[in-house]
């Protein structure tokens, strides 16, 4: 990644205008996406994702603002004139024509020669593995092999970003997954700048160089996947991205001075969130004095909600003994076998329910069952104070 | 159909094919058979007996009526045979006539069309109702309007010469303008439905690719919606150029004598005493060979185009 900006989206608005009611897709919206990035769109239904990737393409007018392509404003111009292809949702592979003529059509368009056109067209039908189904028609190709046309016509005129409209919804769980190494792969290997829209978290995760997500018409948080999962700024995103848990908790204060034996804990975490800074929290369910991280600062005495993922909380058999550290008493309401994990509903002494995910490690035993009294503890390190 | 034959019970789907419930298949048999198979056999068969002078036919089997159709042995039949080229003439000129009306009533149907498909669903039944509305006019009133429109006194010329677009009334009736206006008013919805229909079907988001991969409007007009839409474009012109083909009350009443068609042929065979009856059923046929055979290369095409690509 370099320091050039592919697409500059700059305070960009979409109102769709209605006699009674006009619906804001899209509010005021800035951010840029890197040269050679693989950047993600993440959001529910109705968020604006699709609005603004079709800003991009140029199958939306822009209410106010801009979008720069490398620079240079293309907000004015016609799709046909934006150096930028896109992969449509349901494809739209021309149907009247075969694979080769579908993959050729930008490149015929643009008056590339002939000689030119045949090279690249065939080099894009080996880049998908396709070269033996040339001659076919759209509708005699499976889905997932559409979907590979799809892509070969729109890498085919080289734009300078590729935009990509939940292109894997229409495939089945396998197929999905293949095309995601696939994707990435084809990224890599190009270099052009991807711009993917899905509501598939884990698609965006598992792809994504960074991710935006974004939820009624404005952009919540903009991290790399990591960033996103293990930092989430508001309950939106801790929400929408994994499962989380949102317990309360009062400011007490800025960050306490950790005792001796954390210290060790409290430097690595450090190098996970630099930009956060540390507060002292008591939980609402009873655990006191914790330092956690926050993205924001908070006035003492301020309510807020923090976050923490079921697979960072341990649970134990009630013991007698000292040492607990940021532990709570709770009971086990039920327990679900999901495969690789075990997730655990839990009921805690002062009434609040958490979740939690244990992994099926080798030497994993369930040393508990439904009702019994356990002992939860919540790692400092693993909680993040979440904005409102 | 299917439903209803299957509420009959278990094995109501099976009966059909041992052939127990022929009686349903009843009213297609009566619709083929009574109203085009009987009829066609008939034509075919007068069109080889004898002409009876007084209208009617003579049940001699001859070759006469084609004979008429082809052949020219002078006024007395007793000069060498020759090609009969009044008749190829009409066919001809009927030929031309209905082509032009389909080419206008295309350039004209299509955009009609693709404005009705490309609106608000809720507004695209008004739009059609419009379409409609003269077509509940019975066709001979409105083609005897339409000479009222257009004549040297008529409303048309009052208005052009009002405005001072012209000085002298132009001569509209009786020429082939005349005869194409009326062709146009007649079919243009068979043209505008069948197209509507293709393009409502027409999944818009190949324009937006093309337009994507560097199309500008005409190309995507040209190089995805019209093949896109083929079909219902081939079936709009089928369905105009055949009734225009045989079409006789605009050319009759707007096109005057000079200007005959295959339709005021037929029609002239038929009418009070002077009617030659197996000239006009061979006319007929000679016209339904015609299309069938125009009919079978678009089918044949079609085929062609549903197996391509190997």
């Amino acid at each position: 990644m370099t320091d050039t900006h592919a697409i500059d989206i700059v305070s960009v608005t979409k109102v769709y205008p209605h006699r009674t009611d006009p619906v804001v897709a899209l509010d005021n919206i800035s951010f840029s996406i890197g040269d050679n990035e693989f950047f993600t769109l993440l959001g529910p239904s109705g968020c604006g994702k699709t609005t603004l990737l079709r800003m991009i393409g140029g199958f939306e007018d822009i209410t106010k603002g801009q979008i720069l392509l490398f620079g240079d404003d293309i907000s004015r111009l016609q799709s046909n004139q934006r150096p930028v292809n896109t992969v449509f949702q349901q494809y739209a592979l021309f149907p009247h024509l075969t694979v080769y003529e579908n993959v050729a059509f930008g490149l015929k368009r643009l008056g590339r020669d002939t000689d030119f056109i045949k090279t690249q067209t065939h080099a894009m039908l080996e880049l998908i593995r396709m070269a033996e189904f040339a001659e076919r028609k759209p509708s005699q190709l499976s889905g997932g092999q559409q979907q590979r046309v799809a892509l070969a016509r729109a890498l085919a005129p080289q734009p300078k970003v590729l935009l990509l409209d939940e292109p894997l919804s229409a495939l089945d769980l396998k197929l999905r997954q293949a095309m995601r190494e696939e994707l990435k792969e084809i990224q890599k290997h190009t270099g052009i700048t991807f711009i993917f829209v899905t509501h598939d978290q884990e698609e965006a995760l598992t792809m994504s160089d960074r991710i935006a997500v974004m939820s009624n018409g404005q952009v919540q948080q903009i991290g790399s996947p990591k960033e996103i999962y293990d930092n989430p700024t508001n309950i939106f995103v801790a929400n929408f991205i994994g499962e989380a848990n949102i317990l309360k908790a009062k400011v007490t204060g800025p960050e306490k001075s950790p005792a001796k034996a954390s210290k060790a804990k409290a430097s690595k975490a450090q190098a996970v969130a630099k930009d956060q800074v540390k507060l002292c929290v008591d939980l609402e369910c009873g655990i006191k004095g914790l330092n956690i991280f926050s993205q924001s600062q908070f006035q003492k005495g301020k309510q807020i909600n923090v976050m923490i993922r079921p697979e960072r909380i341990q649970i134990k058999p009630l013991s007698r003994g000292r040492g607990k550290v940021n532990t709570v008493g709770g009971t086990v309401k039920s327990i679900s076998y999901l495969g690789t994990d075990t997730q655990v509903q839990l009921l805690l002494d002062d009434g609040e329910s958490l979740l939690a995910r244990l992994q099926n490690t080798i030497d994993a035993t369930s040393s508990f069952g439904v009702g019994n009294k356990v002992e939860i503890t919540i790692p400092e390190i693993s909680i993040r104070a979440l904005s409102e | 159909m299917a439903g209803w034959i299957t509420k009959g019970g278990n094995g109501a789907q099976t009966s059909i094919v041992d052939g127990k419930q022929h009686i349903l298949l009843m009213p297609a048999w009566f619709v083929i058979g009574i109203l085009l198979v009987i009829p066609v056999l008939v034509m075919l068969i007068y069109s080889f007996l004898t002409q009876d002078f007084r209208g009617g036919v003579i049940w001699e089997f001859t070759l006469e009526a084609y004979d008429q159709f082809f052949i020219d042995r002078g006024l007395f039949g007793d000069e060498p045979a020759r090609i009969e080229w009044t008749y190829l003439g009409i066919f001809w000129r009927s030929f031309l006539q209905a082509l032009f009306a389909m080419v206008f009533c295309f350039l004209i149907g299509f955009p009609t069309a693709y404005f009705i498909a490309t609106r608000a669903p809720k507004s695209r039944s008004f739009w059609l109702f419009l379409i409609t509305i003269p077509y509940w006019v019975n066709l001979l009133i409105r083609t005897v309007s339409m000479k009222f429109l257009i004549r040297d006194t008529g409303p048309l010329n009052n208005w052009l010469m009002s405005w001072g677009v012209i000085d002298d009334p132009i001569s509209m009736i009786n020429t082939n303008f005349a005869i194409q206006l009326g062709l146009f008013y007649s079919y243009l919805p068979f043209m505008v439905l069948p197209i509507y229909a293709s393009i409502e079907r027409y999944n818009f988001a190949l324009s937006e690719a093309a337009a994507d991969l560097y199309s500008n409007r005409w190309t995507t007009l040209f190089k995805v919606v019209i093949p896109a839409v083929k079909p219902g474009i081939i079936a709009g012109c089928i369905l105009v150029f055949i009734p225009s083909l045989g079409a006789f009350l605009a050319p009759d009443l707007l096109g005057g004598a000079k200007n005959f068609m295959i339709g005021s042929l037929v029609e002239e065979q038929f009418k009070g005493q002077s009617g030659d009856w197996p000239f006009g059923a061979a006319v007929s046929m000679i016209l339904l060979t015609i299309i069938m055979i125009i009919l079978l290369f678009y089918a044949r095409a079609q085929s062609r185009d549903n197996n391509g690509g190997h």
